[in-house]
């Protein structure tokens, strides 16, 4: 199952609300522990704190469920948006 | 403090938050009939009141209209009766984003325009607003500033016909030129959800009470994607195309809505433009600054709940700790206490509605 969440709204993983927040090039964390640079996005995956920011390869979990970025999107002036697969 | 200075109104083409792609131009025309000559007499009426204000014929004329009564030909929407029950669907839902284009619609069969949640002070309360799958946070966050500021002009908006359709007036200009008029539009209790029995795509429903699922919101975003014919066409990048759009919560009260950017105030302006807007009950929104290509920043605001081109809703000012607090229109992520120094950089503009 793939879900598309596009930059300042807010989409569905399973059934838990997921906002996205901004997207920017930048450092982060891969599901297998790897540091990469590249296009990022913050997603609030925890309602009670700030969005985490995640790059192609990085997973979250929501609702105990883990999801992995497979497809993270930026073009200037439109909004951005990244895709997580179930995994 | 300079109280007394007034920052100076942006141009008409102010553009919301929230980026989007590019639209098709609106279609118009039609035959006007009785209905112009109605509108030129409300217009008499608001020029008779002279100070800007929108007032109606009830109190121009002492006479009472249903604005619903005088459309334009392309504003009508027309209503379809099933062949057995009393629940009615209208013609000509508007176009689901493309990503969506096979969700299916669900009818809200226990919806209601208005309830009042557990410990609601009215029924239309700024909790019951959340923001979708689309980028629409100036609409909701127009929501927001006017459902905190008066909750009875959302209720004047929404007439429930009791036959699982909603009579919605918006206030919308034909033109730049002409003051936003009320638009009455038919829609029914469908709305455009995930997979069945799930949630709204766009814009959540309300409070769920006795009384049934309370839609407003979700009546309001639909009404407006009626009227531009997809609910694309009403994100943050696309509602000023083809539209006279003039910000929203002039979209909800008909009065003219002030644009004040932040570059031309000190903290002191900020702080008080605010908190006389909340004290006056104004409707009142926030935009927050484009912030592509700025990691930095980026993730600085983002440890306030800040996020870049995106519309909020001020709901206190604190003058003395010199912060403000924001209601996100997602429905979370809110931003607490955020020093003025911090929301300068932050924001790009103040947009105070009138009522």
């Amino acid at each position: 199952m793939r879900e598309t969440i596009d930059e300042t709204t807010v989409g569905m993983l399973g059934e838990h609300r997921v906002p996205m927040g901004n997207m920017t090039t930048g450092a982060y964390t891969k599901a297998d522990g790897t540091e990469a640079r590249g296009v990022i996005c913050s997603l609030v995956v925890d309602p009670q704190q700030p969005g985490v920011f995640v790059g192609l390869g990085s997973a979250v979990t929501v609702g105990g469920v883990r999801w992995e970025v497979v497809a993270i999107e930026k073009t200037p002036g439109t909004l951005g948006s990244v895709t997580l697969e179930r995994r | 403090m300079n109280h007394a200075r007034s920052p100076s109104r942006a141009p008409r083409s102010a553009a919301p938050a929230t980026g989007g792609r590019a639209p098709a131009a609106e279609s118009g025309g039609g035959g006007r009939g009785n209905a112009f000559f109605a509108s030129l007499l409300q217009d008499a009426a608001k020029q008779a009141k002279g100070d800007g204000a929108l007032v109606g014929f009830d109190e121009a004329f002492g006479v009472s209209v249903d604005p619903g009564k005088y459309q334009f030909p392309e504003d009508r929407t027309g209503t379809t009766a099933p062949a057995t029950g009393e629940r009615k669907t209208v013609d000509g839902l508007p176009a689901l984003r493309d990503q969506h284009a096979t969700s299916p619609w669900e009818d809200t069969k226990n919806g209601v325009a208005f309830a009042q949640g557990a410990g609601d002070s009215h029924a239309v309360s700024p909790n019951d607003v959340a923001q979708g799958s689309l980028g629409d946070c100036y609409l909701i966050a127009g929501m927001l500033a006017v459902a905190r500021a008066d909750p009875s002009l959302i209720e004047k908006l929404i007439k429930d016909n009791k036959d699982g359709t909603f009579a919605v007036t918006l206030y919308i200009r034909r033109n730049a030129y002409e003051r936003p008029r009320p638009v009455t539009k038919t829609v029914d209790a469908r709305l455009a959800v995930k997979t069945a029995g799930g949630s709204p795509l766009y814009a959540k429903t309300g409070d769920n009470t006795a009384e049934g699922t309370e839609m407003w919101p979700a009546l309001l975003e639909k009404t407006l994607a009626t009227h531009k014919g997809s609910y694309e066409q009403i994100s943050g990048g696309n509602i000023a195309t083809g539209f006279e759009f003039h910000g929203a919560t002039e979209l909800f009260t008909g009065k003219l809505e002030n644009y004040y950017p932040t570059d031309r105030m000190d903290e002191d302006d900020i702080l008080l433009t605010m908190a006389v807007a909340l004290e006056s009950k104004k409707p009142i929104t926030v935009d927050s600054k484009a912030m592509d290509g700025q990691e930095d920043l980026t993730r600085e605001a983002n440890k306030w709940n800040v996020y870049g081109n995106h519309a909020y809703c001020p709901e206190n000012v604190d003058l003395d700790g010199r912060t403000v607090d924001l209601t996100n229109p997602w429905g979370s992520s809110h931003v607490a206490k955020l020093p003025v120094a911090d929301f300068k950089r932050f924001y790009r503009a103040i947009r105070i509605g009138g009522n």
